[in-house]
This record gives structure tokens, sequence and C-alpha cells, in this order.
């Protein structure tokens, strides 16, 4: 009995299992892995795709999808860093302000939009998102006119860049803040998903959207409502991705979309709609970090890299497809 | 990855937004070439054929600095030869979007097209179709393999390599004895591949010669500068300061780097490539100039304007004298020259 | 004679659920045996475990003498067993003779498709069985009945030995079921072992040679055709339920909703009717009467063209299901695991769907409410779960629509429209189901009941409303309601929609 039950726990959760594997696997491949400093940096560089994720999450439980987030992440990067610039903001209080704001309206703009499309004008979302992804690309470099958008002062870096409590060690410091800002991101939109009447909209309609109808659900709006979300997360990694490296690149995010939709397949949200999680999202995200950066440590070839990435995901999903049909 | 899930849909919408704005650039040249002839009786007989020429430029891809400075040089070049609005277009670094375009041109009855081959294999069908309707083809940049020399009349383009060699000797020379180097490439362009090639060889030169470096398994940041923060962050932790000096193939991923160093405190510095105005300022800044300490300049415009001069040259002439490769020498940019850079 | 194929000992268990026990049958050649009994007595999960759609979880399945292991449907029907589904398997935008060789078409020597060959020897097969369908014919362009036939050649053409008929004559007329019987008649002069199952009684001794009678999941009777009375296998099939459930009184009192010439247009029109507080009002008529779609415009799931709705008197204007849940108004609906539950989430979120925002603090959900709701209803209707979070498409069908109801009793709904509230359960839940209705509606509530059961229409309506394409042709009160009545208000007017 205890043994099934152990092998049950295992097939379960066959994405903490390949985590746990990659964890051993590099910690014994190379001593800098577990330093404090690298697993501080391991966190820090799951963030982006942790935060993308996190809105995916919604649409992709409601059968649907969004790739245009990595060129949407490109346009609030820039508008963060032009509108500190236009307002000349100094002070790192009012700069944090504008850029949270920038990300989080901007995001929610470019949401409505796809969400209005794909609710109320009944596009597809793969080819709406795909269209939109292109658009976006070429408006992000109409309004940086071609260019990263620089000359930015200190305190744009500090949500992206920089980190608190400083030490002897950690000169510094130790907890980055583009690790606080996503553990706010994602947690909030967690308890929005699990707790709140509209997460639980989200799923049925996911799950069968002639049934959600029928229990007096706006289908549409839970749609549109979605996709906002999805919206809002791009809007704020993007502002974050231009704060990490001080300046706002029309290039920024590109191909993005690909490893925030994998980290959100590896943490079992199915692409069918219907099931899924934003907590169990962030270990896919931790895969992906973890075999980036230990592959760099354990200086592997940038091309065997790519082929890592991909044969890990395909393992994963295909684990959890066989899991999964074996409970049918 | 995105490349491959998406290339179905892409190859249809391309080939059908292509098609479309082929003819209709075509249909522009029809309306210039008859400008051109009404003007042709005051002219005198020295650019009637330049005016004449339809002439197509196919950049590796216009978001980036140095294509846009390229078909500067270009656009320049062709006012001052008098040769009546040729066509600019971006093959979006991609191999199949470049073909289209090519054959898009073939059929519009182009004279010549200049490209630049950021995917050299790919592209040569398309070329040998070109060539076999009598199209005239140019390279600048980015060319072929040698092996296909025969395909193009004539190349402009910097010493990729020579400029990697520079960047490797400049980092040979000033890192200190025991420490470490490394590179952040981009590894799917040939150009980039060809910078890191000088770099590394370079270095192995100098370590086969007695100077005690390490060279590191050179990483690539596909061209994403928040990737290439992440690379640098992590060899800050792996390396600390035995890390003394990085070589980046390009401006973006050096700004990546950039950031990462400057928030781990660290004291590796960067020599970049391609001398972008960003580029430029860092090591001109006091601060940054300490991190940021050299880059290898293109010439861009330089390159755009050679070209234009070699198939001016050619359709003058039928022929173009000299080297059938035209390489444009890299200069160092440190912080003593660095003023004549700056715009 | 030996028995072609055997089941022995076969039972089958779905989680929470027991479909089939200790089920052994001897089928023989060039008979056709009737496998009869209520919805979900186990008939089509024993087809199911024939055709190994399903594995069973004990037992065995012997053909010509020799265990079956089969490993999927393609095995068993490379063996020669067919099963022609009630929902027929046919490819709408193929032609008739691509369907008939579909995955199995004759192939030239050089591996490219024989058409000529493909196309002829389907022609062939249609001709021998005296049908007048061309080949080349797009399958979308025909009938029902003659999809069906299409079916059966299909399986001709693949010269089955074991024939599974699962309710072939549910939509078809009676001459369409008798050129069937025909054919069914052909296939047992041929040897094949003939398997039918139906719900029609009267069919039994016109072509059937043997007859099993499943309750519960068991068989509790085999018969020879010839041998007993309708009247012994209807008892048997029912068991002593049969009349459990007696009509009670009821008085109506207020009314509740009035509809006045509803009509959307191409679908029905001048619909109106009334309904009061404390009586079910049933809606009666064939299968595409357009009943379903009155009810779904009156709950706002679709736009009316015009008409008025009135509730407790007031004019009223729904936009949509929102609207008329909000004015307590709930709606069960006809395919229950297609629009009417959330078959991968558990009891609780199905309850809760509808109701969620009315009980929910500052947008979240009100958990302790939901559990407790639930568990209210899984004990007062008695559903049977391990518990709460029992996902609904591991349910019966029974228990499905006691959740259904449970989620519009929580939401405290006056008017209850239920859309053939009992296709599909068995006849132990039926009488519950029955007594759940009269219930609610002794409590004050009112029902508009859609129904095609003529028999559960008699024993559970206080008025009747009939409907035939998409126009209501009559109103039945309490003593007009018969067979007779129903089945002349409910017979298409004119006969140009007759296809022959």
């Amino acid at each position: 009995m205890k043994k099934a039950n152990i092998k049950q726990l295992a097939t379960d959760n066959i994405v903490i299992m390949v985590l746990i594997l990659l964890v051993v696997g590099f910690s014994i491949g190379n001593a800098t892995f577990l330093k404090p400093a690298n697993v501080i940096n391991l966190f820090g560089q799951m963030c982006l795709n942790a935060i993308l994720a996190t809105g995916l999450t919604y649409v992709i439980i409601l059968g649907g999808i969004d790739i245009s987030v990595g060129s949407a992440m490109a346009i609030t990067g820039i508008l963060a860093a032009k509108a500190v610039l236009a307002l000349g903001a100094q002070s790192t209080a009012v700069i944090i302000v504008i850029q949270i704001v920038v990300g989080v309206a901007g995001g929610a703009i470019i949401g409505l939009f796809i969400g209005w499309l794909v609710a109320y004008r009944r596009l597809v979302p793969m080819i709406c998102t795909l269209s939109l992804m292109q658009a976006f690309r070429g408006l992000a470099y109409i309004i940086s006119g071609g260019g990263p958008v620089y000359g930015l002062p200190n305190g744009f870096s500090l949500l992206g860049a920089g980190r608190l409590i400083r030490t002897e060690s950690f000169k510094m410091g130790i907890i980055p803040c583009i690790v606080i800002f996503t553990i706010i991101v994602v947690i909030f939109f967690h308890i929005i998903l699990t707790k709140t009447v509209f997460g639980r909209h989200v799923f049925a309609v996911g799950s069968n959207a002639s049934v959600a109808h029928m229990c007096g659900i706006d289908t549409k709006k839970v749609t549109l409502k979605s996709h906002t979300i999805c919206g809002i997360t791009a809007g704020l990694a993007g502002v974050i991705a231009a704060s990490k490296v001080n300046n706002g690149h029309p290039a920024s995010g590109d191909g993005y979309e690909m490893f925030a939709i994998a980290a959100t397949v590896l943490g079992g949200t199915s692409l069918a709609g219907g099931s899924g999680s934003v907590a169990r999202a962030m270990f896919g995200c931790a895969i992906i970090a973890i075999i980036n950066n230990g592959m760099t440590l354990m200086e592997i070839s940038a091309y065997w890299q790519k082929v890592v990435i991909g044969a890990i995901i395909i393992l994963a999903v295909m684990l959890d497809m066989a899991q999964k049909g074996k409970s049918e | 990855m995105k490349k491959k899930v998406l290339s179905a849909l892409m190859a249809t919408m391309m080939v059908v937004s292509l098609t479309a704005c082929g003819s209709g650039a075509a249909t522009e040249k029809e309306d210039s070439k008859e400008t051109a002839k009404t003007e042709q009786t005051e002219e005198t007989g020295e650019t009637k054929d330049l005016s004449e020429l339809k002439l197509a430029f196919i950049v590796g891809t216009e978001n980036d600095a140095f294509y846009q400075s390229v078909q500067a040089g270009i656009k320049a070049e062709c006012e001052k030869l008098g040769i009546s609005s040729p066509t600019m277009a971006d093959q979006q670094l991609d191999g199949s979007i470049c073909t289209d375009l090519i054959n898009n041109y073939v059929a519009a009855g182009y004279d010549g097209i200049a490209l630049s081959a950021n995917d050299p294999a790919g592209t040569v069908p398309a070329l040998q179709a070109a060539n076999a309707a009598g199209v005239k083809i140019f390279t600048f940049d980015c060319t072929l393999d040698d092996e296909y020399i025969d395909e193009y009349i004539s190349f402009v383009g910097s010493d990729n390599k020579a400029g990697g060699v520079t960047a490797g000797e400049y980092i040979a020379e000033h890192a200190p004895e025991g420490s470490k180097v490394g590179c952040i490439t981009y590894a799917s362009a040939q150009s980039t591949q060809d910078r890191q090639a000088g770099f590394e060889e370079t270095i192995q030169a100098a370590i086969d010669g007695g100077k005690d470096l390490t060279l590191i398994e050179s990483m690539d940041a596909d061209n994403d500068q928040s990737k290439a923060a992440d690379i640098m962050q992590n060899w800050v932790t792996q390396y600390g300061d035995e890390l003394s000096y990085i070589f980046v193939v390009g401006d973006p991923t050096g700004y990546g780097a950039l950031s990462a160093i400057q928030s781990a405190g660290s004291d590796t510095k960067i020599v970049g490539f391609d001398a972008g105005q960003t580029a430029c300022e860092y090591i001109a800044d006091p601060e940054v100039g300490k991190i940021w300490v050299a880059e290898v300049a293109q010439d861009p415009e330089g390159i755009g304007a050679g070209i234009v001069g070699k198939m001016a040259e050619y359709f003058q002439t039928g022929a173009v004298a000299g080297d059938k490769k035209d390489l444009i020498e890299c200069n160092l940019v440190t912080a003593e020259n660095v003023k004549d850079y700056l715009k | 004679m030996r028995p072609f194929l055997q089941v022995k000992n076969i039972a089958k268990e779905f989680p929470g659920v027991k479909a089939l026990e200790d089920i052994s049958i001897d089928f023989y050649p060039g008979e056709c045996h009737a496998l009869v009994g209520e919805n979900g007595a186990g008939k089509s999960t024993l087809i199911k475990i024939i055709a190994s759609i399903y594995k069973p979880t004990r037992g065995e399945v012997f053909l010509d003498g020799k265990v079956c292991n089969f490993k999927s449907p393609k095995d068993a029907l490379d063996a020669g067993i067919a099963v022609i589904a009630q929902e027929t398997a046919i490819a709408p935008h193929l032609s008739v003779a691509e369907n008939m060789y579909l995955g199995c078409e004759p192939k030239k020597a050089n591996g490219m498709l024989n058409r000529k060959k493909m196309e002829s020897d389907a022609q062939e097969v249609l001709h021998e069985m005296g049908l007048e369908i061309d080949a080349h014919t797009l399958c979308a362009r025909l009938t029902a009945a003659q999809l069906q036939m299409v079916e059966i050649a299909k399986v001709i053409s693949k010269h089955a030995k074991v024939v599974v008929l699962d309710e072939p004559t549910s939509s078809l007329s009676e001459k369409e079921i008798e050129s069937l019987f025909e054919q069914v008649r052909k296939m047992k002069a041929a040897d094949t072992t003939m398997i039918y199952v139906t719900h029609r009684m009267a069919e039994l001794p016109v072509i059937c040679e043997r007859c099993s009678i499943f309750r519960d999941g068991l068989i509790v009777a085999e018969y020879k055709v010839d041998e007993v009375s309708e009247q012994t296998i209807v008892n048997s099939m029912v068991g002593r339920e049969l009349g459990a459930y007696v009509k009670p009184e009821h008085t109506a009192k207020e009314e509740i909703l009035r509809v006045e010439s509803l009509c959307q247009q191409g679908v029905f029109k001048n619909i109106s009717f009334h309904a009061n507080a404390g009586e079910i009002v049933a809606f009666s008529g064939l299968v595409g009467a357009g009943r379903t779609e009155v009810m779904e415009a009156i709950f706002g799931a679709t736009k009316i063209t015009s008409g008025k709705v009135f509730l407790y008197g007031e004019e009223v204007h729904i936009r949509n299901p929102e609207d008329a849940i909000s004015r307590k108004i709930g709606l069960a609906t006809e395919d229950r695991r297609r629009t009417g539950l959330l078959l991968k989430k558990s009891i609780q979120e199905n309850i809760a769907l509808p109701n969620l925002p009315f009980h929910a603090k500052k947008g979240f959900v009100n958990v302790p409410w939901e559990k407790e709701t639930s568990d209210v209803y899984m004990e007062k209707l008695k559903i049977k779960a391990p518990n709460i979070k029992t996902l609904c498409g591991n349910l019966s069908g029974g228990n499905q629509q006691k959740v259904i109801l449970s989620k519009w009793l929580a939401a405290g709904v006056k008017l209850l429209i239920l859309d053939e509230p009992t296709k599909g359960i068995d006849v132990n839940a039926r009488a519950e189901f029955y007594a759940l209705m009269n219930k609610f509606v002794e409590d004050g509530g009112c029902i508009v009941m859609v129904s095609s059961d003529m028999p559960e229409i008699i024993k559970v309506a206080d008025r009747v409303y009939v409907m035939s394409e998409g126009r209501q042709t009559g109103e039945l009160n309490r003593q007009e309601i018969n067979e007779l009545n129903l089945i002349s208000l409910a017979s298409p007017v004119s006969e140009e929609s007759d296809p022959n």
C-alpha cells in the first residue's frame, strides 16, 4: 500500500522529480552550482519567464494561447524607458512607480485589445496573437526609433538588477529585487486564480464553455479579463527586462513566448484547457533556468543547451501525458 | 524553436505579402523609368545607363543600427551616382525570406541585386537561378562560401574575422597573466561566427605562444540582452575577478553583459564589436569606460557606398577591377580615439 | 449448434460505479440476439467490451471457441466483429464508397488508390442490398436512414461475422425500419451472428430469436422470444419498480411564467403558454419539434425575434443566462455531458458554479458555504458518490442529473426548466427523480419539462403543450393526457416533409 502511494506520488509530480534530478546532477557536476551566490542568480534568472508564465497560465487554462507576449514586452520596456526620460524622473521611488504604472497600464491595453479580438471578434487566439507578435515587434521598433532607449538614471535598474541586504560577503546585496517583485506578482495572480469567483470561472470556461454559459457565466468577459491579465504580466515582464539591462530595447523578449509556454506546460497546465496552476508553472520556470545556468557553469556548448532544453521539455510532457493517459 | 513552429504559417504569409511588395515595387520602378526617359534628352550620356538601372539591396535586418547605416550609405551613394530610387529590402535574418525576395526581383526583371548573405548556404539556389536569368549578383557584409565564389561579381564587407583577431590581440595584450577570458557570441549568423572564430584563434595562438590565459567555452546569447546578462552573471559567480576580459560579438549583447558586471560590481572588462553610438558613448564615459574599454569598429556607410560603387562600375564597364572581395578594415576604438566616432 | 461468440463472467467497474456484474451469454450464428433493458442497465458497456473498446475488469470473450486477446477496436474489427453505433460513424464529406472502404481502400499494384474498383465494389454491395444509393454520393446529402444503410453496407463489404446493432431504429420511420429488417434477415441467412440492442419490445418477435434482459448490470432473464409474451419481458425488465411512482394531485397556484407569441426566425413561431407555481407543465412532441430551442430562448441562451415573456405577471427581457439565473430560473439541458456538467470537475464545483457570485465575499469564493451546500444536497438528493470531491464524469447518469438539480436548488430557483430530464437514466433513478420534481412543485416551485418519452409525460405532467415543426399544436389538461392525443398532436401537419 505504502509503496503504491510513493509510486503514485512520483508519477503525479514527475516535473518535480525532473527538477530534483537536475539539481542533484548539476551539483555533482559543478562546484559553483549550489553556492549561495549562484542560487541567488538562479532565482533571479527565472523571474522574467515566471512573470510571463503567470499570465499565460490564465489564457492556456481557457484553452487559448498568447504568443505575442514577447513582443508586448518590448513595447512596455521601451515605453517605460521613454516615460522616465520624458518626465525627467530622478528619484528611485518615482521611477519605480512609473515603471509599474507603464507595465500594468501598457500591458492591460495590449491584453484588452487581444481579449477583445478573441472574445468579441471571435479570432482564433493562435492566429490572432501570431499576427500581433509581428505587429507589436514592428511597433516596438517604431516607438524606439530602431535602437535602444538608454541614458536612464540608475534608479531605473533597481527593480530588475538591484539587490537588497548587503553584507561583507555579498557586497552587492543578497536578495534580488526582481525576485521579490516576481514573488508578489506570482502570489497575487495565483490567489486570483485559485480563490476568487473569477478564477473559478476561468476554469469553468476552459473546461466547457457551453456549460459555463448555461450556468450564467459571461464567457466573453472571462476571456477578455484573462487576456488582460496575460497582457499585464507581459507588460510587467517587459518593464523588468528593460530595468535588468538599464535600457529599453526593441528586440527585447524575442522568443520568450516559447519558453513561457513551455514552463506553463511543464507545470501541468493542459493546452486543451480546463486545468492548470500558476504555482506549478514555477517548477517549469525553475527547470528551464537551471538547465541554462548549470550548462553555462559546466561550459557545455551553447548548441547543446538548446538540444537539452528541447529534449527535457519533450520528455517531461511525454511522461505527463503517459501518466494522464493511465488515469483515464 | 519559434521559427520551426511558425514556419508553415509564416511562409504562407510572407510569400503573399512579399509577392505583393515585389510587384508594387516593380510598378514604381516603371514609373521612375519613364520619368528618367523624359529627362534623358537633356542628360549627358555618362549617367544614362545608371539612371535606368533597376537595383535591389537586401540587408540582414532593418532592425539593426549597423544595417541602418549600410542602407544610409547605399542611398547616399546612389543619389550621388544618379541611380534613381533603388529598392531597399529586409530579409529579417531569414534565408527563406531572402530567397523569396531574390526570386521576386528576378521575376520583376531587375538588373542587379546586392545582398547581405546572412544565410549563405540557404540562398545559393536562388542566386544560381538569378544568375541563370541574367541578373547580376553582388554581396556585402556577409558573402558566400568560396565554393560558390562564381555566383557573385563582387563583395564588399568588413573583415569580420580580422575584426575578431583585432579584439583578440587587444585582449591578449591587456589581460593579466593567469586570468580567464571568454566570448559571448551569436551563433546563428556567419558574420558573428567569424568574429568569434577570429577571437578564439588569436587567444589560442597567444596561449600557445606562452601567454598564461584560459579561454572559457563561448556562450550564445541569441542576440538578447537579458540572456547575455544571465550568462555574464553566471560567469561572474563562477570565475569572479579571474575573468578579466570578455569579447561580445555585437553591441546589444554587450549592454546585457555590462548590466550584469555593473550589478555584480565585478572587474571584468568588455571589448565589443559594432561601435554603435551607445557603445562609443560608454567608452567615452569616465565611469562606464572603466568596464567597456574597447570596440571593434566597422564602417557600415563605407560598405554601403562601396557596393554601390562596384555595381556602378560593373554596369558601366562590364567588369570590376581589383580583388573580387573588397574587405574593409576594422579599426579598434578605445578611449584615445573614441572622439572620432562620436557624432 | 455451437455458439459463435461467447462472453463469460464479464464484469466491468468504473470508478465508483459497477456497470456490469458476472455477465455470460452465448450468441449463435444465423440468429439475432436481442439485448434489452432500461438505459444504464449495462447493454452498451457489454457491446463496448465485445468491440474491445473497453477492457473488462473480469471475464473473457470467446470467438469461435478461442479466447479473444484484442488490443484495440481495430483488432476486433479485423477478427470480424462490427458494431453499428447509435450515432453513425460516417465522414460526411466523403462519398458513400469512400466511407465504405475507409481504412481498407483497395490499392493498385503501384500502391495508389484503386478508385474504380472501390466504387464498383461499393455499388455492387449496395445493389445486392437492394438499395438505390449511388456510391459516388457525398454522405452529407443522405438521410439518417440512408446513412444507417451505408453503415450496414460497410459491414457487409467487410464480411463481418458478428454484427452488433445498437438501437438502430431510434431515428427511423416505419418504412425505413422495414428495409433495415430486410437487411438483418439477409445477414442472418448468411450465418452472421447478430446482436441487437433495442428499447422497442414490439420489434423482438419480428426479427429476434433470443433475448437477454439486463437490469442494473446483471442479466435477470434470458428467453427464446417465441416462447414468452411481451408483458413477461417488460416485467422482468423493470422488476417491481413499475408503478412505484404514483402521480400526485397538484394544485396550481399563482402564475409564474407566461409567454406570448414567442418567435425565433426559422426555428419556432407563435409560442404562447403559461406555467403556474405548484404544477409540472410538459412540452411534448417529436425530436426536433423546436421545444429545446423555445426553452433556451426563454433562458436567454439564444435571442428571440419577437414575442413577450412575463414573470409573475411582469414583462421581462432576459438577455442572457446570467439574467435568467438572477431571476430565479434554472435550465437543466438535454445533453448533460456536453452542456450540463463540467465532467472533469468535482460535484462541489459543479453545484457551486452558477451560485458563486451570489455567495462570494469581495470576489473571493466562499469555500465553507460551497462545502456545506454540496454536503447538504448530496445528502438530501442521495447522490451516490464517495464524497463531494468526486469528479462528475465518474457518476452515473442519474447521479449526474441530481448534481444538476442540486445546483439549481442551491440557486433557489422558482422556475425549473428540465429538458429530457430522465434521458439515459435507469428506472430506479427515474422514480427517485420524479419524487424530487414532485417535492419541488409542492414547495411552490414550477417545472416546465420537455420530454419525448410519452409514458413519462403521462406519468408526471399536470398539463401538456404539444409542439410540431416549430409550432404549438395544442394544449392538454390533466384529463386529456393520453397517448392517442399526444401522438395525433405531435405528428407533422403536412406530408411535405416526408422524404419519400
